[in-house]
């Protein structure tokens, strides 16, 4: 299904508020590689949200740059090398941040367009 | 399967990232897509359908390269991987320092023994390097010293001599090539009138000879002119320490003289503090004493001059000869001057020990040439283990340039440490060096550890630094990946990096001990056959008592000295354990000695003047030539030299009766082959100024006089008691100690006469001091030859061992294959002792080739001595089968199982 123009800048725009959000939650208890991320976020999302490598990575690099999180090379038997990324404690801190700044955001919308949970 | 790298890379090619990180990128990325390409597959899609899927996730109008910039636009900073290709210089170099510290704390022992061996090699040759530094490279310490040189008479053969006073006036008249010349002659002296009797050494020299060396007494004047001329009052100049010890620093020197020869010497100056020149002299006296003698052939001054600015040594030479040529012209066979030889100072006083220095300088660079290898050895191991790094970072990027500059800067690092480790070595080293010298070393208050010696040490170090990092870096950075792979392969027989490298170093290694052994092998054995050389006189249970007494100038002075040795002798022979006494003027093998040409008259034929003497001697027929010595009746009992034929002095010889004479076998035969001497008259007046003949009445058997490595001399022995002598060497034989006899003698002069200092010194002593140089040499030589033999066994041991553990799996196989344990042990045995054999061959050519240049270092040996040859190839064959005896012996342990097993 095709995209609209206004369906297209939204998508972007949501997704990069919440770019962020979504990738410090997935490695908050364990370390991820990239494809693992990309993969979650499309399952936990029924497909609605996607990244490819285009966007995934480079935001990737710059939490790592930023300190948020921490990649690593890690070697598995019989499997090319991985880079892991796990949150670091500045990344905790950041995350716990954002979620709060989500939901407050969330619970306005809420307010102000009368939507209900689904 | 597709090749996303490239795709990736492609589109990242734009921004330029550091190799590294752009690297790390694409191995993420394509690791992402391929992930993604697998996964449509399993979902059952089709090829083309995973391969679009996957490109699918790099599109859209550059995003990738878009974000990428904003994100890695900081990126300089980010580590890189060694070896990467950069440009920064000092940045790399404290990389690879760091680097190089980790990798030598990883291999402790290793980096521990690399460390030890390369100090070993580089404080030798410091040291050494100290010893050659301050005899024959620092200048010696007086102003201008280039310009002082030492100017001697050359004879026929080519030999040089010291000057007569006739040759050196006619020179230094003719000569404009010199600012100053001066004569001078050193002496025992006794002086008293200081604090006490002292016995040393003195020089009498005319008054140039400060301002030809260019120093001035401190205090007071220094010997002028007006001082040379005969008749004048004789005068002294003093050394710093003498004058401290025995005029008590008194800055008032008109009070102060000192007696020796019997004659009052006013002290006129004080020299600088470390004047000492000849080395050991502590006075200077005036030649009043000493008048001038018309004599051409009275070789009695050694000349030093101080060559005029601008002047050059060449055209000081040729002016010499010239004038040398005319006077020989002109005075015929009354001068032996043929030439004069001009030499500078320094290369003059350091000649003796030149050679001997020279070689053990090539001794030690052989020794730092078997540690460096052994170093090498050690890091060629070690960077086998290393191979995979190297890989890897050559793969990644690194040129092979650069990761020899990491080899080179880790064996820096090494050498580094190693260089300060042994410069402290050599510190000590030479403390203990210059406490073993037999002290005849010149100038060996100039040796020590000053910035040139450093700049050698440093020099050095580089040097060693770059023959092992090159050799090491371009052995390990060689091969590519492939050659690796495969020399990592199971299979592979005798694989493992640069094992040709490590057998070439071995057989280097034993090439150049086996020259260093066969040198020591050669000196031991010279020394050897000189310990078992016949000096003609007995060692055992005696002492010299040296006595320098007041020169007899008068007929009473001389009867008086006659007495006072006839009592102290008599009173010697009275110590217990003391049997025989004796004296002679000069005692063998202690320095200079009197020799010249004596006249063979007949009966009833004399000379009244000694100019009837040169006149004379023109006749060949009626010369010899001989050492000539003054003796009493007990020396040849005393000293155990056999009388051959005739009789020795007695109580039947008085100052009244016809001279008596002794003369040696040598002499006999040399002057008189086929003649009976016994009886012969001899004028030998030119000795002492008296005219009487003498009477030989004896032959007596020879005496190494000169050493015992020179040929006994025709000696000529007058009566003590008829030709008195001043200076007189006391010999005390019998059964007591050397050291109960000696205090005993003291006593017994001192209640004689209070201000006669003697000397004191064992006959063994003396035989032994003679050949110390000789002893040192070896000692130094054997030491370096022993460190080069332990480097090289530790070498052959560490190679062959180490190809033992990289060759588990060959052995295994072979025996797999039905080898027995006796066959492997043969074959590492074997391979060991090829090596060895090589090196030993190649070893033995260029000891062949070396050795002559010890020529004049040996005695009774021939350069190319077989049995020293072989037995120094035989200890070398043996240490080297020891050193493969315990890797062969652990090759057949080895069980075939568990080494195929293993990977």
């Amino acid at each position: 299904m095709p995209m609209t123009y206004i369906e297209s800048i939204l998508d972007r725009e949501l997704k990069k508020g919440s770019a962020e959000l979504l990738i410090l939650s997935l490695v908050e208890y364990r370390p991820r590689h990239g494809y693992e991320i990309s993969k979650l976020i499309e399952e936990r999302s029924d497909g609605v949200l996607r990244f490819n490598v285009a966007s995934l990575y480079p935001l990737l690099y710059r939490l790592e740059r930023r300190g948020w999180v921490d990649g690593r090379w890690v070697e598995k038997a019989g499997q090319r090398r991985r880079r892991y990324y796990r949150l670091t404690p500045e990344g905790r801190k950041v995350l716990a941040a954002q979620r709060h700044t989500w939901r407050e955001f969330v619970a306005a919308i809420e307010r102000v367009t009368g939507l209900e949970h689904a | 399967m597709p090749d996303w790298n490239e795709e990736i890379a492609s589109r990242l090619a734009h921004l330029r990232l550091a190799p590294a990180r752009e690297a790390e990128i694409v191995e993420e990325l394509s690791q992402h897509l391929e992930d993604l390409y697998q996964e449509v597959l399993l979902a059952g899609g089709t090829e083309d359908e995973a391969h679009r899927a996957a490109l699918a996730e790099l599109s859209g109008e550059g995003q990738l390269e878009k974000e990428l910039r904003q994100t890695e636009r900081q990126v300089i900073r980010e580590p890189v991987v060694l070896g990467a290709r950069r440009m920064n210089m000092i940045a790399d170099l404290w990389q690879d320092l760091l680097y190089g510290f980790r990798v030598l704390l990883k291999q402790p022992v290793t980096s521990i023994i690399a460390v030890l061996t390369l100090a070993l090699g580089i404080g030798a040759n410091t040291a050494i390097f100290s010893v050659i530094n301050g005899l024959l490279l620092r200048p010696l310490p007086f102003p201008r010293p280039e310009q002082i040189v030492k100017v001697s008479q050359v004879d026929a053969k080519g030999q040089k001599m010291q000057f007569s006073d006739a040759n050196f006036d006619d020179l230094s008249a003719g000569t404009s090539s010199f600012e100053s010349m001066a004569q001078y002659a050193t002496r025992a002296v006794s002086l008293s009138g200081g604090s006490e009797p002292v016995r040393t050494q003195g020089a009498v020299v005319t008054s140039g000879f400060f301002n030809t060396l260019g120093v001035n007494p401190i205090i007071g004047r220094a010997i002028q002119p007006e001082d040379d001329r005969a008749g004048s009052a004789p005068v002294m100049v003093v050394s710093y320490n003498f004058w401290q010890r025995y005029l008590g620093g008194d800055r008032e020197l008109s009070s102060k003289s000192l007696n020796f020869f019997g004659q009052t010497h006013q002290v006129i100056g004080v020299m600088p503090q470390g004047f000492s020149f000849p080395a050991g002299v502590e006075v200077w006296t005036s030649r009043s004493l000493s008048p001038k003698l018309p004599s051409r052939s009275a070789h009695n001054w050694q000349v030093i001059g101080r060559l005029k600015d601008g002047t050059s040594l060449e055209q000081a030479r040729l002016e010499a000869t010239t004038i040398a040529r005319l006077l020989k012209k002109e005075h015929g066979d009354k001068t032996w001057m043929e030439d004069a030889a001009i030499v500078p100072l320094q290369e003059e006083l350091t000649a003796r020990v030149r050679p001997a220095l020279m070689i053990l300088m090539g001794a030690v660079v052989f020794l730092l040439l078997i540690a460096c290898a052994n170093v090498v050895n050690l890091l060629l191991a070690q960077a086998a283990a290393r191979q995979r790094e190297v890989s890897i970072r050559l793969a990644l990027g690194a040129t092979r340039w650069r990761m020899i500059r990491q080899f080179l800067t880790e064996s820096l690092l090494l050498v580094l440490l190693g260089a300060g480790l042994g410069v402290l070595l050599a510190w000590w080293g030479l403390d203990v060096l210059l406490s073993l010298e037999p002290g005849n070393l010149p100038r060996v208050g100039d040796v020590g550890i000053d910035y040139r010696v450093l700049i050698f040490a440093a020099l050095i170090s580089l040097l060693t630094a770059s023959l092992l990092g090159f050799i090491t870096a371009w052995r390990s950075t060689g091969q590519n990946l492939n050659e690796t792979l495969k020399a990592t392969s199971r299979f592979q027989l005798g694989g493992g990096t640069g094992r040709g490298t490590r057998n070439l170093l071995v057989v280097v290694q034993f090439a150049l001990t086996l020259v260093l052994l066969t040198g020591a092998g050669l000196m031991g054995r010279s020394l050897i056959s000189l310990l078992s050389v016949d000096p003609g006189f007995r060692t055992e249970k005696s002492v010299v008592m040296h006595l320098s007494h007041t020169f007899p100038d008068s007929e009473a002075a001389r009867v008086r000295l006659v007495n006072f040795q006839e009592q102290l002798n008599e009173r010697l022979r009275a110590i217990p354990g003391v049997q025989e006494v004796g004296g002679i003027n000069s005692f063998p093998l202690s320095g200079t000695q009197n020799n010249g040409r004596f006249l063979i008259m007949q009966q009833g034929e004399n000379i009244t003047a000694l100019s009837d003497f040169e006149r004379l001697s023109r006749d060949p027929q009626r010369t010899g030539y001989a050492d000539y010595r003054i003796a009493d009746e007990g020396y040849f009992k005393a000293m155990g030299i056999p009388l051959v034929r005739g009789r020795l002095f007695n109580s039947t010889d008085g100052p009244e009766t016809q001279n008596v004479a002794v003369i040696s076998e040598s002499l006999a035969q040399k002057r008189w082959q086929g003649e009976d001497p016994l009886g012969k008259l001899i004028q030998f007046g030119n000795m002492d100024g008296n005219l009487k003949l003498f009477t030989i009445v004896g032959i007596v058997g020879d005496v190494r006089e000169y050493g015992l490595d020179a040929e006994p001399r025709p000696t000529f022995y007058g009566y003590y008691k008829q030709r008195p002598f001043s200076a007189f060497s006391v010999v005390l034989h019998g059964t007591a100690d050397e050291t109960a006899v000696i205090p005993a003698a003291r006593d017994v002069l001192r209640q004689m006469d209070a201000n006669l200092p003697p000397r004191f010194r064992t006959v063994n002593e003396i035989v032994s001091a003679s050949i110390a140089d000789r002893r040192f040499n070896l000692m130094l030589l054997a030491a370096f030859a022993g460190t080069a033999l332990l480097l090289a066994v530790i070498g052959i041991y560490g190679v062959t061992a180490y190809s033992v553990t990289q060759r588990t799996q060959e052995i295994g196989v072979r025996m797999a294959l039905g080898a027995l344990p006796g066959n492997i042990f043969r074959m590492i045995m074997l391979e060991g002792l090829v090596l060895a054999s090589l090196g030993v061959v190649i070893g033995l050519v260029g000891a062949f080739v070396l050795t002559r240049l010890i020529v004049s270092m040996l005695y009774g040996v021939p350069p190319h001595d077989p049995a020293t040859f072989a037995i120094a190839a035989a200890l070398l064959a043996l240490m080297a089968l020891a050193a493969c005896y315990f890797p062969a012996r652990r090759a057949t342990k080895v069980d075939p199982l568990i080494a195929l097993r293993y990977e």
